[in-house]
């Protein structure tokens, strides 16, 4: 009899001790990860994900707003507070948007690193590898040049383990994170198809391209030509396209200006507007909202100041009228200006006539009330356009005059301008680069950065708003390192100046 | 004052008919009938005894040896007085009587002719001096005996001389006297020591005070304050020494943090709520009238028996249960009704006000004012518009009652209680059945407690951190409520502000509720075994559902529109299950007493949620079949604990107590070779007043010594943190719209995670005297919790997405704890109580997960600086805040506060804080932070006082802390000049050249020199207080 109880007793206790391993109901694990293409294809699409996440993706909401707001050329209101204190100069490390921009980036860069490693020992087909192996150093060259570019000099990491004896590491100067970019980019070109595979995965062309934007920015002239001038020729079909609207409206996305992309669309019943990974997030992107006046639906955080239009004004074009960048850019009260569907003065109250709106990307020429925050509006990434500008000033760096004034020649003349002559001096071909990048360029965040490597940046900023003139100073140039970096890398220290 | 009285005093005619209507059946049974009916003739005397109880409630005494219970008698009487009745039939016996209450006597008449022993009389009184009647007084080992009649004299004969006479009476302390050569003893009897002999509810039983060898805090029923609350939790408040209650905000529904020994880990505090021997979360949904006591386990030895849930304190309930009555009910009925509303209102600037201060602060930087400024529409006080007198009611009614072998407690109430804002409150309906039976040596019972709540939450969606309370206070009064011409017909502000939605709005449009289905089934069966064993079979099944719903509206306000009806409903069902086998063993040998236990248990909690969200609808209609785009989702998780428990206790002559107990946990939280964890302990304690030298005090009831040393566990985290899963649904769009999906292990798992140990050791010291009128006790324990379960921060340049769990830190709470109460009975109608009791906690954290890991926390507002952190050789949560130093007053002042020629605070103006550079290095940053205090109280006392006299009695409990600091971001929020929104009314005493000698700042737009930085010691307070809870 007992030694039944005994028995009974011990199944009892067995069966229910086996209970303890529990395995999660709600996810897969990764024992069985990263075996075949279709894992690293999942894998791939996550390493993309971080340029469109509404809080750091760099070509989404807050990303954009803090890449404007430090230019000379916007006026904001005080509506998110990161965000205004980037536009104010009294930003500090603390700032969540720029530590959430800081985050997004080294997300892609672990998972670039991840599926680079695991993709030495996949056993798949070279071509398929070579393909992957290619967009994932893309992203890796293009978001370690994001963050150099931000914030200077950063930690640079080649490996994605998660092994806590790796963690501390120090920062590595902008020099060798560029060095880094360079090499990247220039694998990832040769990996790398003309077309892509989708629209708008990597190509050649963009890892070019972005290499050329990076010399450019380290003012190395000669080597930017020698990777931006194939992408004017063939295999590349890269043109302007003949209507600059078609730059920035929803009918003609991907067109052959557009060397790199970001999609936004409506897709699936998904409802959080400023979701990030979950299957609840929406595909689109909340920014339609940020510029849009309050009158007509919008949150009206961001508008032109008076000294971009009268830049963008400064030259009428052949016909004698407003620069047509300027009209599809912005919107003022001028006779004829239609907004939301409705003239300027119906649309807009009297109170708030004053304002010039930037309409480039908001839903001013198709509803006649801004929808929800939900843009369907691609963000480009690099037009066409970028590259022959930076072209024009290399090659005027390098004293070659005749072909940047040819290069230049093709934006004046999609827009309407006259052309310029070869007789024209270096300083006013200069001046002229500087400001057909200010009028081609306006909302898509690149302003800053040019005034910045031209050495223009304090004059301009001092004589523009007065409520940031005085706050501005020399470290505001690059953004600080985020003070939760600094708190848990004790082997990184805070940039100077912080 | 007694609300309950009062009211019940108002319809006092009404509630007494209702009482007579249930009493009047049991006031007949209990009613002395002083006429006999009754018919025999020929029986025995032992018989006719018997017959004569069954019909009348007397009883009959007599001395077994000297009464022949066989001699036969007569009786017939028809409504006879039983004096008369019984006088007659022992008339022909040798047999007299007296009757003295309820007691027929019988003695013999003639006097036997034992002789030895003498007569001795006397009279038995109490504390008072009244004379006692009914006092049972016999002689020590044999029944030979009388009562005390109504004057307390007695009359005993033939004692011999070495008798010992033992007096006795219920409520009463038993006392004997040896007989020696007196012939007349007089007695004093006093009301029992109840505390000596109170039970007191410790893991998986119970055991009297005196045994105790833990910590353990009581409070009874009696001593709660239920009548102003509908929680629980509040009702304890102050009561018990070591245990903090703090209610998270006002809002009816909304939860109440208790710690218990200072915070001890930065995970989950959760306590262990067992609640009559069945584990529940929360026990907020509890009536507090069914609630006989509660008792908090907070030292290692009292709780080991719980292991790894108790390293937090437990909390037990025991609720009502019945009684022995004779099968009649005992009925109580309650109702209360009370009236909540803000005490204070926060003093913001009205519109004309408003409109000068941000004029002035636009001004400074050479900003026009704001149109709202400009083109004010009204003059809105907004805390008046959304707050409100709420309407507190709570209904009680329950029915008592047993009988021998079984016993029922039914219990049912009814609370609505309505916020102070607008459409929000809070509705609650309990059900408690509970049943015992017994059948030999068979226990059977179940304890079924069921509970709905209904609660429409305060409004949070309005565009900012704070919900609608900060939406209130920084909305600016000068624009309208209401405009018919926007959507939604309500107006909102324009121009360059904060986007905050109108409050009203938040408060009136949409729809929001939660609610709460909970049954918590306990059933059991004991047995009892030969050897003073017992087994006990426990099986308890929870369901808990519960449901939310939140549906916005369209509306414009200006800045801030919602352009499509939203709809989420979400419906959580828990199902948990719990089967405990006990095995007790309870055996007294002379000097020694020795209990037992051993068991094992099992628990499975099993948690799924369904949620459904959709957008579009049509005006009005709230489900999500209407929506045009919809999207659901669901999770679920599962968790099991398995142990093994034992426990001894053994005492000897009550004077050495000691107690072993050790319980052994396996989790499914934690992988498998990290799964088990073993938590010992012991206790021992030293009842020195029952040592034979301290007889001579004997104003002493009781003096022990005790001490406690045990290791508990927490596994209070989230499930499958061990687990390395692929996270997927991280999409991106190609192709214009094709949904590319990814997936990757973007989690940093922690597969090497185990429980979090907590070790206490405990001395306490209780003292009784003066026959339990004055009581003290006092300990002092330290708590060590260690592997404490942290999220250690990790570089985001790893590219984590996380933080992952390592078992790391370590914290000490260390404290005294102390109470004194004083109970008398001054005469038979007054009686009062009085008790002070106090606590001290000091919190350090001795270790974190590296040497110099730093957790950040206190992030007070949208968008500001941390205010705390936790880090090495500080308490838990410090604040760490730049200290501040006045206002510069003038240009040459901030000059003056420079380093090495550079500005230290270069965007200073006259009137602008001077922030302390503390490590000098010429920068105002993080280094600068200094620690300024703690958010725990040093020390807490509470003060609870009670009389009584006749039916009415007047309570008045007082609580105070000192040494907690308090972070107001509140004022950090309304200081803020900077931006377009309300202001505090201290921005009107704003510094200026002719008001220098102000404390509050410049106002200047955009606040260049950071005065409203949230890390800096501006907005910290001190947090002392003293408040009386209730009266």
């Amino acid at each position: 009899m007992k030694k039944i109880i005994m028995c009974i007793i011990t199944v009892l206790l067995l069966s229910c001790e086996s209970n303890l391993d529990q395995l999660n109901p709600n996810n897969i694990t990764t024992e069985t990860f990263f075996e075949t293409e279709d894992d690293f294809l999942q894998a791939l699409v996550t390493t993309y994900m971080p340029l469109r996440n509404p809080y750091g993706g760099y070509y989404n909401a807050r990303s954009v707003e803090i890449r404007n707001y430090r230019g000379d050329d916007v006026v904001t209101r005080n509506d998110t507070e990161d965000c205004y204190q980037i536009y104010l100069f009294i930003n500090s490390p603390e700032n969540v948007t720029v530590q959430k921009m800081f985050d997004e980036c080294y997300s892609g860069i672990y998972r670039a690193n991840t599926i680079l490693k695991k993709l030495e020992k996949a056993d798949l087909s070279e071509a398929f590898i070579n393909q992957i192996r290619g967009e994932a150093l893309f992203l890796r060259g293009l978001y370690y040049f994001i963050l150099a570019n931000e914030f200077k000099d950063v930690p640079l990491r080649l490996v994605g383990p998660q092994d806590p004896e790796t963690f501390p590491i120090p920062k590595s100067s902008q020099s060798d994170v560029y060095a880094q970019v360079e090499s990247d980019l220039q694998t990832a070109a040769g990996l790398l198809t003309v077309e892509p595979l989708n629209n708008r995965r990597a190509t050649k062309g963009a890892a070019w391209a972005f290499l050329g934007k990076m010399y450019i920015y380290t003012e190395r002239w000669a080597d930017a030509i020698q990777v931006l001038e194939p992408l004017t020729q063939s295999p590349y079909s890269y043109g302007l396209v003949a209507d600059y609207k078609h730059t920035c409206d929803l009918e003609h996305e991907y067109n052959k200006e557009s060397i790199f992309e970001i999609t936004y669309q409506q897709v699936g019943s998904a409802t959080d507007r400023w979701g990030t990974e979950t299957v609840n997030t929406m595909m689109t992107s909340p920014l339609n909202r940020f510029f849009s006046a309050a009158d007509c639906g919008g949150y009206d955080i961001c508008n032109a100041l008076e000294k971009l239009l009268n830049i963008m004004l400064s030259e009428p074009d052949k016909d004698g009228n407003y620069d047509i960048r300027a009209v599809i850019s912005l919107a003022w009260d001028y006779p004829g200006c239609m907004y939301f569907n409705k003239p300027f003065t119906e649309s807009i109250s009297p109170v708030n006539q004053s304002k010039i709106f930037i309409r480039k990307n908001t839903y001013a020429d198709y509803l006649d009330r801004d929808k929800a925050a939900e843009s369907e509006f691609n963000e480009k990434a690099y037009r066409y356009s970028n590259v022959l500008l930076f072209l024009a000033e290399a090659y005027l760096k390098t004293g070659n005059k005749e072909r940047a004034i040819s290069y230049l020649n093709q934006i004046r003349n999609r827009a309407n301008l006259n052309l310029l002559d070869s007789s024209t001096n270096e300083t006013a071909v200069m001046n002229d680069i500087i400001k057909q990048r200010a009028i081609e360029f306006v909302r898509e965040g690149e302003r800053f950065y040019d005034l910045r490597r031209w050495g223009l940046l304090e004059q301009e900023i001092q004589s523009t708003t007065p409520e940031r003139a005085g706050n501005f100073s020399r470290r505001y140039y690059y953004l600080p390192i985020p003070s939760k970096e600094i708190q848990t890398n004790p082997e990184c220290i805070q940039a100077e100046g912080w | 004052m007694n609300n309950r009285k009062n009211y019940l005093t108002k319809r006092s005619s009404f509630i007494s008919f209702i009482f007579l209507l249930f009493f009047l059946p049991s006031i007949k049974g209990m009613e002395t009938i002083e006429k006999l009916t009754i018919h025999f003739s020929g029986i025995p005397l032992s018989e006719a005894i018997e017959q004569i109880e069954a019909v009348s409630n007397y009883t009959f005494f007599y001395d077994v040896n000297q009464t022949d219970l066989n001699q036969p008698v007569s009786l017939w009487v028809n409504e006879q007085d039983i004096e008369v009745a019984i006088a007659e039939m022992l008339k022909p016996t040798d047999l007299t009587f007296r009757i003295v209450t309820r007691q027929i006597v019988l003695q013999p008449k003639q006097s036997t002719t034992s002789q030895t022993g003498r007569r001795v009389r006397g009279t038995v009184t109490d504390d008072l001096g009244d004379p006692l009647a009914g006092v049972n007084v016999v002689i020590k080992g044999t029944t030979i005996g009388m009562v005390t009649d109504m004057d307390g004299n007695y009359e005993l004969s033939h004692v011999p001389a070495h008798a010992i006479l033992q007096f006795s009476f219920i409520g009463m302390e038993t006392r004997e006297e040896t007989v020696g050569n007196k012939t007349v003893i007089n007695i004093t009897l006093s009301e029992n020591a109840i505390a000596l002999s109170e039970f007191v509810a410790i893991g998986y039983g119970t055991t009297q005070k005196k045994d105790l060898t833990g910590a353990v805090a009581s409070v009874k029923a009696e001593n709660m304050n239920v009548e102003s609350t509908t929680n629980v939790l509040r009702a304890m408040q102050g009561k018990m020494a070591g245990v903090d209650i703090v209610s998270y905000g006002g809002e009816p529904g909304s939860d109440i943090s208790v710690m218990i020994r200072g915070v001890g880990t930065f995970n989950n505090n959760a306590h262990l709520y067992i609640v009559d021997g069945m584990y529940i979360d929360n026990i907020s949904f509890l009536n507090p009238n069914d609630i006989e006591s509660i008792d908090v386990l907070k030292d290692a030895s009292s709780a080991a028996i719980y292991g790894s849930r108790a390293a937090n304190g437990v909390i037990i309930v025991t609720t009502k249960s019945g009684g022995n009555t004779s099968g009649t009910p005992t009925i109580h009925m309650s109702a209360n009704i009370g009236f909540q509303h803000a005490t204070k209102r926060i003093d913001v600037l009205n519109a004309a006000d408003w409109i000068r201060i941000s004029t002035a602060s636009r001004e400074a930087v050479g900003l026009e004012p704001l149109d709202m400024a400009v083109n004010p529409q009204a003059d809105t006080d907004w805390q008046d518009l959304i707050m409100r007198t709420g309407l507190m009611q709570n209904y009680n009614l329950s029915a008592q009652g047993g009988a021998s072998n079984f016993k029922y407690y039914i219990a049912g109430g009814y609370t609505n209680q309505e916020g102070i804002i607008q459409n929000s409150g809070y509705e609650r309906l309990n059900l408690q059945v509970k049943t015992e039976f017994k059948k030999g040596i068979f226990t059977v019972g179940e304890n079924i407690l069921v509970s709905y709540d209904h609660n429409i939450p305060m409004p949070t969606g309005t565009s900012r951190v704070g919900g609608i309370m900060s939406a209130m206070l920084l909305s600016i009064p000068t624009y309208t409520v209401y405009d018919d011409t926007k959507e939604g017909g309500f107006n909102g502000p324009w121009g360059d502000v904060i986007t905050l939605l109108n409050p009203v709005a938040a408060a009136d449009m949409g729809k929001q509720r939660k609610e709460n289905y909970k049954t918590y089934i306990n059933t059991y069966a004991e047995v009892e075994l030969p050897f003073d064993l017992k087994y006990k079979l426990n099986v308890n099944t929870d369901l808990l559902g519960s449901y939310r719903l939140a549906y916005e509206t369209i509306y414009n306000t200006g800045l801030n529109q919602n352009n499509r009806n939203k709809l989420s409903e979400e419906r959580g069902q828990k199902k948990n299950m719990l089967i405990e086998n006990l095995l007790t063993f309870d055996r007294q040998l002379g000097d020694h007493k020795v209990t037992a236990l051993a068991g094992y248990t099992y628990q499975q909690n099993k948690y799924r949620l369904l949620t459904g969200s959709g957008a579009y609808m049509p005006d009005k209609i709230m489900v999500l079949d209407a929506a045009t785009e919809s999207q659901s989702g669901s999770w679920e998780t599962v968790a099991t604990l398995t142990s093994v428990l034992g426990r001894v206790f053994y005492s000897y002559k009550n004077k050495y107590l000691v107690n072993v107990t050790l319980r052994r946990d396996g989790s499914s939280k934690f992988m498998k070779d990290y799964c088990y964890g073993n938590f010992p302990s012991f206790s021992l304690g030293w009842n020195i007043a029952e040592e034979t030298f301290m007889e001579k005090f004997d104003f002493l009831d009781m003096l022990k010594l005790r001490g406690s040393y045990g290791v508990l566990g927490n596994q209070e985290i989230d499930n499958y943190l061990y687990s390395s899963d692929v996270t997927s649904n991280i999409n991106y769009l190609i192709d214009g719209n094709m949904m590319w999906n990814g997936s990757f292990p973007k989690v940093f798992a922690s597969p090497t995670i185990k429980w979090e140990n907590t070790e206490m050791t405990n001395i306490g010291l209780d003292v009784v005297l003066l026959n339990s009128k004055l009581k003290f006790t006092a300990e002092y324990y330290i708590k060590n919790t260690t592997d404490i379960l942290l999220n250690v921060p990790i570089p985001s340049s790893t590219g984590a997405d996380n933080d992952p769990l390592v078992n790391a830190g370590h914290i000490r709470n260390k404290g005294f704890e102390f109470l004194i109460g004083w109970d008398k009975i001054v005469s038979k109608d007054l009686s009062y109580s009085l008790s002070l009791v106090g606590s001290t906690v000091k919190n350090e954290v001795i270790r974190m997960g590296t040497g110099d890991q730093v957790i950040w926390s206190g992030r007070p507002n949208q968008s500001g600086a941390n205010t705390t952190k936790s880090l090495q050789g500080y308490p838990i949560g410090g604040f760490w805040l730049i200290p501040t130093d006045g206002l510069f007053q003038s240009e040459e002042e901030v000059e003056a506060h420079s380093k090495d020629g550079n500005l230290i605070q270069p965007n200073a103006k006259p009137g602008d804080i001077r922030f302390v550079d503390t490590n000098g290095d010429g920068l105002i940053n993080d280094d600068d932070r200094m620690y300024q205090g703690s958010p725990f109280s040093d020390l807490i006392l509470g003060v609870n006082a009670y009389v009584k006299w006749r039916d009415f009695d007047l309570s008045l409990n007082l609580q105070a802390s000192f040494g907690a600091k308090i972070y107001s971001s509140m004022r950090s929020d309304l200081e803020d000049v900077s931006k377009g929104q309300n202001y505090s009314a201290k921005a009107l005493n704003y510094w200026s050249q002719e008001n220098s000698d102000s404390n509050f700042p410049l106002v200047v737009w955009g606040d260049p020199n950071q005065n409203a930085r949230t890390d800096s010691d501006r907005f910290l307070e001190n947090g002392d207080y003293l408040r009386i809870s209730n009266v």
